[in-house]
C-alpha cells in the first residue's frame, strides 16, 4: 500500500441520503469545496429505495437521482462511498476524518460497469436493497440507479469459481484488495447520518421476521416500486396477490414499553401513500389502516388523506394487541376497536404492513465532537429557537432525520439552513 | 459551470446537420405502465431528422443521462427530445447533460408524456401511446427549428430583501448576513418579533416568545450587514430577479427604495378568526380563541384563574376550529373556499398550554374535545402525556360530529359525540370554551399582485415543487420562508428561513445572474412601427416603441421581457417572436400532430 | 480477459488467506443449484405459478417465490402476462435449454 489518500475540502458531509446530498449541493452552488462520505455502496440514502412519494406522488427515483447525479458530477463534491468514518479528529480550527475505503475487490479506475460478472457469477444471494426479497450475486451492481455504478463482492459468500475474473472484459477483479484508509481535512461537518427502522426485536407480539406475510414498510416500497423484487404487488410467502391488506399504524412509535415514546411523524403519510398506490395497482383489494391518530400535517397532506378515503381504503380507529396466522400464513390481528363495536375482535388479513417508526442510524455524539445526542440517541441542537442546524461542537452542524424524524420536504429544506449555517461558520473563520 | 464548457455549450450547433436525439422514459412505471415505450420510440427512429431513439427506465438518472452524452459523444447528436415527465421538473436536468456534452443546452425540448398522457389517458392505452407519439413528433418539429440560444446576463445587486420581521424574517437576514450578503428587513409593525410577540410561552424551549424574539433581534442588531426598517408601509415593488425595487413609507412620512438581488417573503401568518357565532364565538364573551386564552392566563392572579372578574372553573377547548374544515359541514370563508388544510401547530400549542394551566391552576377541569391529536414533534407527544396525567379529559368526535355549544346562564354546555365511548352523546358544562384556532396566510394582496406571486388552494404562497425547490416561488428570484408558505412552529420556522437564505446566497454567488433567454425579438425588418404591441405589454418597459437605423420600431428589454408572447399574437405581420418559441416552430409543431 | 496463470495464483493466494470454501457455502450453492434446475424443468412443460413450482420443485412456498425473483431478475424466466390471485411464470425463450 501506497500513502495514504488525502483530501482537503471545506466541508465533510457525513452521509448521503437526501439531506446530505442537499446539504452538499448548497454549499457546492455557493462555491464551497465537499466531500461526502457514505457508508453503502451508492449514494442516494434510503429515499432512492422508495417507491413514489407523498403527497405529490412523484416517483422517489424522480426526485433523487437527478439529485445523485448534481452531486456525482459536481466539481466541487468528492463523493466516497462504501467507505466508513472511522473518527473525526478537532485540530484547532479543523476536522481530519479518518475514513476507509472498503474493498469492492475490484478495480474501480478500470470498471466499465458492463455487469457481465453479475452476470455468470453462480451465487444467488438476498438482495437487502429489496429487503431480502429478490436476489443478487456475490458480486453484483447494487442496483439499478445506483451511484457509481460499481459491483461489489462480498467475499463470504464467494466460491472462488474465477468466473467473474475471467469474464471481465477490463481485468478489473481483484480477490485480494485490502480497505484503504483515507484522511479528510475539512473546516466544517455536516452531520447528515439518517436514521433506521424501529428494530422490532421488542415488538414481538406483532410477527416481524417470524410471520411471512407480516412486513416491513420498506419491503412494501420494494414492492410497489417499479422494478421491484416481483415486479407487481406479491405477498412474501407464496408469490399471490394479496386481496386484503392491513397497516397496523404505530408499531414502533408512540410506545414507551420499546422507549420509542415520539411519533416519527412520516409513517401516517406513507401508510396512506401506500394505499394509495396498493390501490392503484390492486383495484379489488381490501386496504385497511388501523390508526390511532391520523397526523397528516404538512403541507397538502390532509387533501392526501381525504384523497385515500374517498378512494375506498378503510381507516378504523384501533388498537392492534398482536398478531398471529392462520395454516396458510394469513396474519390474523386481535383488535380493540376504538369506534363502534368495542369489543376486541380478530380480523383476517393476507398481508400485513407494520408501520415502523424511525431511529437514529448512526450515533453522532460517538464523534465526539461537541455535538450531544437528545434522550432518545437523535443529535441536540444547541438553540433550536435560533437556529435549526447548530450544534454544540463548534463547527458541527446537523441535517436532516439525524436530528430526530422528519419526512422529505422537511429533510429537504432542513438541508439547506444547515449548509447555509456551515457557509456562515467558514466565514468567520 | 466553467467559462470553457460555457463558451463550448455557446458555439452555434445550427449550422451543423440536425441530428436528433429521442429519448422515451419509462419513468419508473408512470409512463411505461400505459404507454408502449418501446413504440414510441420506434415509430421516433423511423421520424424524419431523427439519428436515434431509445426507451429506458429512469432517463433523469445517471445512467439514463450518460445514454445521452455517449449518443452526442460517439453519433453526434446534437438536439435533443426527451418524452418524459413535466418540463418543470426535469427540463434543467437535460439542458445541464447538453451543456457537460458540449452541446447549447437550448437544443433540447422537453415532451411532456406522463402529466398529458400517460396519467390522463389511463384507460386508453393504445390512445395514450398513439398521443405520445404525436407529442414526441412534434418535439422534434421544434427542436429541428431551436436556435442556439445563450442565457441572458443581468447584473445583480448584492444584497437580499426580506419582507417582514418575524421569527423567520429574522433567521434568513441572519444567514443572509452570515454568508456575507446585506440584508434588509422590511417590518409593517413597529418592532421586530412579530407574532413571537404575541405568543406566550413556546414549545419545545418553554420560553416566552417575547424572548425568543429578543434574542433573534439581538443576533440582527450586531450585525452590521442587515439594515432594519420597522414601521413601514410597502407602496410599490417592482422589478425582476437581480434587480428588484422595494419603494415604502416611513412612519414619519418619508419615502425610501432597497435595491435587492432577491427577495424573501417572511410575511407570516395570522390566527384565524371564528366568525361570528361559530361555536359561540363573538356572541359570548367566555368563548375565546387560544391566543385569547393565553393572554388572559397571562394576566390572571396566582391561584385563581380568571375572565372579567369571574373564576373559571372549568373549560372546554375545540380542536381544529379554522382548520381541516370539511365541504357540507363548514360554511366557507369570505372567499368562498373552506380551510381544508391542517394548520400544524395547533394540537401541540394547545396542550403545551393546558400543560401551563395544570401547574398553575390545578383545579381547573379541562375538557379537550379533538379530531386527532397530531402532536408530531420530538418531545410533543409528552405534552399530551402530561395533559392525561393531570386529568384532562378528551373527548373524540368525528368530522361530520362537530360538538355544539350552547350558552345559559350558568356557563356553556358542549355536546359532543365521543367515539372514544363509542358513539356516546356527552354533554359537558365550561366556565370557558377555548377554540383552538389554525393560521390563515397574513394579508399580503398588494405584494402579491405587484410581483404576480402565485398561491396555493390554501391560500399560503405556493412553492414550485414540494421536494424539489420546496422555498423558492416561480418567480426567479422571490423565495418564502416561514408559515408565509405553511403553518410550522419557530424551529421549523429556522429551517425554512436558513434555506431560504441559501438559495438566495446561491442565486447571487456570482455577480451577474443568468436568465432564461425566452424573450420577445422584433425582426427590425418586418416591423412597420405600428405601435399596437407595447399596449398588450403586462411588465412595465419591457416593450416600448423605439428606433432602429432611423425607423420607428418595437424595442424589447430582454430583463425585464418575461416571454409571454402577448405582443407576438397583435403583431399583423409576424415581426416578434419569443426565442424558443416561434411562430414557424408552432406551425411545424401543429402540422406534425395534425398529420393522418 | 484475466490472465489464467494470474488468476489461478489469486484464487490460490486466497485460499491460503482464508481457508477453503467453506462446506456450509458449498452446500448451500449446491442445494440452489439443484432447485433452480428443478424449477426451469417444471417450466419447461408450461406456466406455472409459485406454488406450483414449489410443489413441483420440492421447495418450501417462500424460497420458491425468491428464486422465482432471483430467476426473473437475471432473465431466466418472465412473467405470463394476465390476472389472478396467482400469477404465472414462463421460460425466457433460449433459456435453460
Amino acid at each position: 500500500m501506497s500513502d495514504i489518500e488525502k483530501i482537503e475540502v471545506d466541508t465533510l458531509v457525513v452521509g448521503s441520503g437526501i439531506a446530505g446530498l442537499q446539504s452538499a449541493l448548497d454549499l457546492a452552488d455557493q462555491g464551497y469545496s465537499v466531500a461526502i462520505v457514505e457508508k453503502a455502496p451508492s449514494i442516494g440514502g434510503k429515499m432512492i429505495s422508495l417507491s413514489k412519494v407523498f403527497p405529490t406522488l412523484d416517483c422517489a427515483s424522480c426526485i433523487t437521482t437527478p439529485r445523485m447525479a448534481s452531486v456525482s458530477h459536481h466539481p466541487r463534491i468528492t463523493t466516497l462511498t462504501y467507505s466508513t468514518v472511522d473518527a473525526i479528529k478537532r485540530e484547532g480550527k479543523s476536522f481530519t476524518a479518518s475514513v476507509t475505503r472498503k474493498p469492492r475487490y475490484i478495480d474501480e479506475k478500470e470498471c466499465i460497469s458492463c455487469k457481465r460478472c453479475e452476470e455468470v457469477c453462480p451465487v444467488y444471494l438476498p438482495d437487502e436493497y429489496e429487503q431480502g426479497m429478490g436476489a443478487k450475486k456475490t458480486i453484483s451492481i447494487p442496483f439499478t440507479n445506483a451511484i457509481p455504478q460499481y459491483p461489489v463482492m462480498h467475499p463470504e459468500h464467494c466460491i472462488r469459481c474465477g468466473a467473474c475474473a475471467r469474464a471481465c472484459p477490463k481485468d478489473c477483479i481483484e480477490f485480494l484488495q485490502e480497505p484503504a484508509p483515507v484522511e479528510i481535512k475539512a473546516k466544517s461537518v455536516i452531520l447528515a447520518t439518517g436514521y433506521e427502522t424501529t428494530p422490532m426485536t421488542a415488538k414481538k407480539q406483532y410477527g416481524l421476521g417470524k410471520l411471512p406475510n407480516v412486513i416491513s414498510p420498506m419491503a412494501a416500497e420494494r414492492l410497489l416500486a417499479p422494478h421491484g423484487p416481483y415486479g407487481r404487488v406479491l405477498r412474501p410467502s407464496d408469490g399471490m396477490v394479496p386481496g386484503s391488506i392491513a397497516y397496523v399504524q404505530c408499531a414502533g412509535s408512540r410506545d414507551k414499553s420499546i422507549g420509542v415514546p415520539y411519533c416519527s411523524r412520516v409513517c401516517c403519510m406513507y401508510a396512506i401513500k401506500q394505499a394509495i398506490l396498493l390501490s392503484g395497482s390492486l383495484p379489488i383489494a381490501d386496504i385497511t389502516i388501523y390508526y390511532m391518530d391520523i397526523r397528516a400535517f404538512g403541507k397538502g397532506y390532509e387533501q392526501f388523506y381525504n384523497n385515500a378515503r374517498a378512494m375506498g381504503i378503510n381507516f378504523v380507529k384501533a388498537k392492534v394487541a398482536r398478531i398471529t396466522e392462520d395454516e396458510k400464513h394469513n396474519p390474523i390481528l386481535r383488535i380493540e376497536r376504538q369506534e363502534g363495536d368495542s369489543a376486541p375482535a380478530e380480523v383476517q388479513h393476507e398481508l400485513v404492513v407494520l408501520s415502523q417508526g424511525l431511529v437514529p442510524g448512526h450515533d453522532a455524539a460517538a464523534f465526539g465532537l461537541g455535538a450531544e445526542n437528545n434522550d432518545y440517541g437523535f443529535v441536540k441542537l444547541s438553540d433550536e429557537m435560533v437556529s435549526s442546524a447548530v450544534t454544540a461542537g463548534a463547527g458541527v452542524f446537523a441535517a436532516g432525520v439525524v436530528k430526530g424524524p422528519r419526512d422529505i420536504p422537511d429533510s429537504v429544506v432542513d438541508a439547506g439552513s444547515a449548509a447555509m449555517e456551515a457557509a456562515s461558520y467558514m466565514r468567520k473563520l | 459551470m466553467d467559462e470553457k464548457t460555457r463558451d463550448e455549450a455557446a458555439k452555434d450547433n445550427f449550422r451543423q446537420e440536425p441530428k436528433v436525439g429521442v429519448y422515451v422514459c419509462h419513468c419508473g412505471g408512470n409512463i411505461s405502465d400505459i404507454i408502449d415505450v418501446k413504440a414510441v420510440a420506434a415509430a421516433l427512429a423511423r421520424y424524419p431528422g431523427v439519428a436515434v431513439a431509445r426507451e429506458y427506465a429512469f432517463m433523469c438518472s445517471s445512467n439514463g443521462q450518460d445514454l445521452i452524452a455517449e449518443d452526442i459523444k460517439n453519433l453526434g447528436v446534437n438536439r435533443t427530445v426527451v418524452a418524459a415527465c413535466s418540463p418543470s421538473l426535469h427540463e434543467l436536468t437535460f439542458r445541464n447533460v447538453l451543456q457537460r456534452a458540449g452541446v447549447n443546452p437550448y437544443l433540447h425540448e422537453h415532451i411532456n408524456i406522463r402529466e398529458q398522457a400517460s396519467w390522463v389517458h389511463k384507460f386508453d392505452k393504445a390512445g395514450a401511446t398513439a398521443k405520445a407519439i404525436k407529442l414526441a413528433q412534434a418535439g422534434v418539429e421544434k427542436v429541428l427549428r431551436k436556435d442556439a440560444l445563450n442565457a441572458i446576463r443581468v447584473a445583480a445587486e448584492q444584497r437580499v430583501a426580506v419582507i417582514g420581521g418575524g421569527a423567520a424574517g429574522m433567521r434568513a437576514a441572519l444567514s443572509a448576513a452570515g454568508k456575507g450578503l446585506e440584508a434588509v428587513i422590511i417590518e409593517k409593525g413597529p418592532a421586530l418579533g412579530g407574532k413571537l410577540l404575541e405568543l406566550g410561552r413556546l414549545y419545545p424551549s418553554g420560553e416566552e416568545g417575547a424572548a425568543v424574539a429578543g434574542k433573534l433581534e439581538a443576533l440582527v442588531r450586531a450585525d452590521s450587514r442587515i439594515t432594519v426598517h420597522t414601521a413601514v408601509d410597502i407602496d410599490f415593488v417592482s422589478g425582476f430577479v437581480g434587480n428588484f425595487k422595494i419603494n415604502f413609507k416611513k412612519a414619519d412620512g418619508r419615502s425610501e427604495q432597497v435595491k435587492a438581488g432577491a427577495i424573501v417573503m417572511a410575511t407570516g401568518y395570522e390566527h384565524y378568526k371564528p366568525a361570528k357565532g361559530e361555536f359561540g364565538y363573538g356572541e359570548d364573551a367566555n368563548v375565546v380563541t387560544l391566543p385569547e386564552f393565553i393572554a388572559l392566563m397571562k394576566n390572571s392572579p396566582a391561584g385563581r384563574l380568571a375572565l372579567a372578574g369571574k373564576e373559571i372553573k372549568s373549560l372546554a377547548l375545540i380542536h381544529c376550529v379554522g382548520s381541516r374544515q370539511v365541504e357540507g359541514v363548514h360554511k366557507p370563508q369570505a372567499d368562498g373556499k373552506i380551510n381544508d388544510y391542517c394548520s400544524r401547530v395547533c394540537c401541540t400549542a394547545a396542550l403545551h398550554t393546558v400543560n401551563q394551566l395544570k401547574d398553575k391552576y390545578p383545579g381547573v377541569r379541562v375538557y379537550d374535545i379533538y379530531r386527532d391529536i397530531r402532536t408530531y414533534g420530538m418531545q410533543h407527544e409528552e405534552y399530551y402525556d402530561k395533559a392525561s396525567k393531570d386529568g384532562v379529559l378528551f373527548m373524540r368526535h368525528n368530522e361530520a360530529d362537530q360538538p355544539v355549544v350552547a350558552s345559559d346562564r350558568t356557563g356553556h354546555t358542549v355536546k359532543v359525540k365521543d367515539v372514544l365511548t363509542w358513539g356516546e352523546e356527552l354533554e359537558v358544562k365550561a366556565d370557558l370554551v377555548v377554540l383552538v384556532t389554525g393560521m390563515m396566510p397574513a394579508d399580503i394582496s398588494l405584494i402579491k399582485s405587484q410581483l404576480k406571486l402565485p398561491s396555493s388552494a390554501d391560500r399560503f404562497l405556493q412553492e414550485v415543487h414540494l421536494k424539489l425547490r420546496p422555498v423558492e416561488l416561480a418567480n426567479s428570484g422571490i423565495f418564502v420562508a416561514g408559515t408565509a408558505q405553511y403553518p410550522m412552529d419557530v424551529t421549523e420556522a429556522m429551517a425554512a428561513a436558513g434555506t431560504a437564505a441559501a438559495k438566495a446566497a446561491i442565486l447571487l454567488a456570482e455577480p451577474d445572474i443568468p436568465l432564461e433567454p425566452f424573450v420577445a425579438v422584433v425582426d427590425e425588418h418586418k416591423c412597420t412601427g405600428c405601435g399596437l404591441c407595447p399596449p398588450e405589454c403586462s411588465y412595465d418597459g419591457a416593450l416600448m416603441m423605439g428606433e432602429h437605423n432611423g425607423k420607428k420600431v418595437a424595442v424589447v428589454n430582454p430583463a425585464l421581457c418575461k416571454g409571454c408572447g402577448a405582443c407576438v399574437a397583435v403583431c399583423p405581420v409576424r415581426a416578434i417572436n419569443v426565442a424558443g418559441w416561434t411562430l414557424d416552430q408552432f406551425d411545424a409543431m401543429v402540422d406534425a400532430i395534425a398529420k393522418e | 480477459m484475466a490472465d489464467a496463470k494470474k488468476l489461478a495464483e489469486q484464487l490460490k493466494r486466497l485460499n491460503e488467506l482464508r481457508g477453503p470454501v467453506p462446506q456450509e457455502l458449498r452446500d448451500r450453492v449446491a442445494a440452489q443449484n439443484k432447485a433452480q434446475k428443478a424449477i426451469l424443468d417444471a417450466l419447461k412443460e408450461g406456466p406455472k405459478t409459485a406454488p406450483e413450482l414449489a410443489a413441483a420443485a420440492g421447495l418450501p412456498h417462500d424460497l420458491a417465490i425468491w428464486y422465482v425473483a432471483g430467476l426473473r431478475k437475471y432473465g431466466k424466466i418472465s412473467d405470463v402476462p394476465g390476472r389472478g390471485d396467482w400469477p404465472k411464470y414462463e421460460l425466457k425463450a433460449g433459456e435453460a435449454k
